[in-house]
């Protein structure tokens, strides 16, 4: 059935083709033929004299290059075979919207797209889950691999919300890094990662809410890591490097409050902020603004 | 996740596939779930937003002045024996805080014992005595200690009250102090370098 379809727009490009265009389509049927028997890289041999300088008649052919290349990308997970096929089924596309679209080929390869698209996306979610320091550039560049198929399909496609969700999600990861090794660095990538995601969505409050709260904690940590061993010029110095980190998180606190005002948790952040920051009048503001904001 | 199960799903499909029925409907659907599973991606895989840490941050601080007025200034030979005695008026949370951190840490070669006061009358004659109370009651307090080698602390006046030995207060964003070096002379205390030279004259 599937070979049958496949065929069926062989026979349909050879009726209408010239001497030239049937020596391509001979080259495509065995690709085909090879294809189907797992043959991916004879069958791309054989279609490669084709590829060298694409031309409209050579659509079916990149189309068919595309396909081959994905299924050893199924086969063998190899990157440049997803990188090769989203190249031929794009210019696939490109060929055929030059000749007007019209293709009977032409749903299959966006499909074929759409799935190498959504592959990129999949590896793109699977490197943030089992996210370690450093991964973030091989991560949005599968992302951007993402998102470059999807507009290609559909160029209109806004894809910022979904741009600020992964940086909003290798913050997420830094944190619980830092979480665990209380290395800067890791702080710096929580911070890094919620302004990139506030550089590109300034209105998300989640973001400008846990940036707040990620830089408030620095400052709290290390007031809490006083001791019995802590001298007093340490004392000193903490005291003021916490006041910085204090001094930073406020302004998000606040843009948090404007965003979504009246909102309990940034209340909450906005009264204790203000008492780490000895404004313990601005403090009681807050407590009583919290209190109203709690009432049923 | 939806959209990853979608495309992993896709992923097991057969080469050459003949369209499928519904195509155009699914493909708006791909175009969609990637921001759903975005956005659901938090609660799904186990990623935590950062929680907002509560504790009381003056506490800390006060919790280590006191410990650091403790450590750094010197008593009169007379309050050198026994156990080193850090009163806290009126502030149960900050006697857990410095029990909880400071109370297995000797001064000079005296044991540390952090108590709570609440009848103002039964100060006795702590080594420091920290209250944050004003008024009558500080002038109540002041009186149940005066002339006492007892380093009086006292938190958030507008001045340092006679008779009180140290104020904490906030100033420019962070918690400072400022000693009344004549009523620790006073009291036979002396104030270590350090914290003398960090104090705020105002």
């Amino acid at each position: 059935m599937v070979l049958a379809c496949v065929l069926a727009f062989g026979m349909e490009v050879k009726g209408q083709g010239s001497a030239g265009t049937e020596d391509v389509q001979v080259a495509v049927e065995r690709a085909i033929a090879l294809g189907k028997s797992g043959q991916y890289s004879d069958g791309l041999s054989v279609l490669a004299p084709y590829l060298s300088t694409p031309t409209p008649t050579a659509a079916k052919a990149c189309y068919v290059a595309g396909f081959l290349h994905k299924e050893r990308y199924k086969q063998n997970d190899s990157s440049s075979d997803r990188t090769e096929a989203v190249a031929w089924l794009g210019t696939s596309l490109d060929l055929d919207d030059r000749a007007g679209g019209r293709a009977p080929w032409r749903e299959s390869a966006r499909q074929a797209m759409s799935y190498l698209g959504g592959t990129y996306f999949d590896d793109a979610v699977l490197a943030v889950r089992a996210f370690e320091p450093g991964d973030e550039t091989s991560i949005l560049e599968l992302f951007d691999a993402h998102v470059a198929v999807a507009q290609r399909l559909n160029p209109g496609l806004e894809a910022t919300q979904e741009r600020t969700e992964f940086h909003k999600n290798i913050a997420r990861a830094y944190h619980q890094w830092f979480s665990t090794t209380g290395d800067n660095a890791h702080f710096e990538g929580v911070v890094t990662h919620y302004e990139r995601a506030l550089a590109l969505s300034p209105q998300d409050i989640t973001a400008t809410y846990n940036l707040a709260v990620s830089i408030y904690n620095r400052g709290v940590a290390l007031l809490k890591s006083f001791g019995v061993e802590t001298s007093f010029g340490e004392m000193i110095a903490m005291q003021e490097q916490s006041a910085a980190f204090f001094d930073q998180a406020l302004p998000w606190f606040e843009r948090a409050n404007e965003l979504q005002p009246n909102r309990p948790e940034t209340l909450r952040g906005l009264m204790i902020v203000h008492h780490a920051l000895q404004d313990n009048a601005a403090s009681e503001a807050f407590r009583v603004q919290l209190e109203n904001a709690l009432k049923p | 996740m939806t959209s990853t199960g979608t495309y992993l799903t896709t992923k097991r499909r057969f080469a050459f596939a003949p369209t499928r029925p519904f195509a155009a409907r699914r493909w708006g659907l791909w175009l969609a779930l990637p921001v759903l599973a975005t956005l659901v991606w938090a609660v799904q895989g186990g990623v935590q937003d950062p929680k907002l840490d509560t504790t009381d941050t003056q506490l800390l601080l006060k919790g280590q002045y006191l410990f650091q007025f403790a450590k750094g200034n010197d008593w009169p030979e007379t309050s050198k024996s026994g156990p080193f005695v850090l009163a806290v008026h009126g502030k149960p949370e900050l006697v857990e805080e410095l029990a909880a951190k400071y109370a297995s840490h000797p001064i000079g070669s005296q044991p540390l014992r952090v108590v709570a006061v609440e009848d103002l009358s039964a100060v006795g004659e702590p080594h420091v005595l920290y209250s944050e109370a004003s008024g009558s009651d500080l002038a109540v307090l002041l009186g149940a200690v005066k002339d006492a080698p007892t380093l009086v602390v006292t938190f958030g006046q507008e001045a340092l009250v006679a008779g009180a030995t140290v104020n904490l207060f906030g100033s420019d964003r962070q918690l400072r102090y400022e000693i009344n070096a004549r009523d620790a002379e006073k009291r036979g205390i002396l104030i270590g370098n350090r914290i003398a030279s960090w104090a705020v004259q105002r």
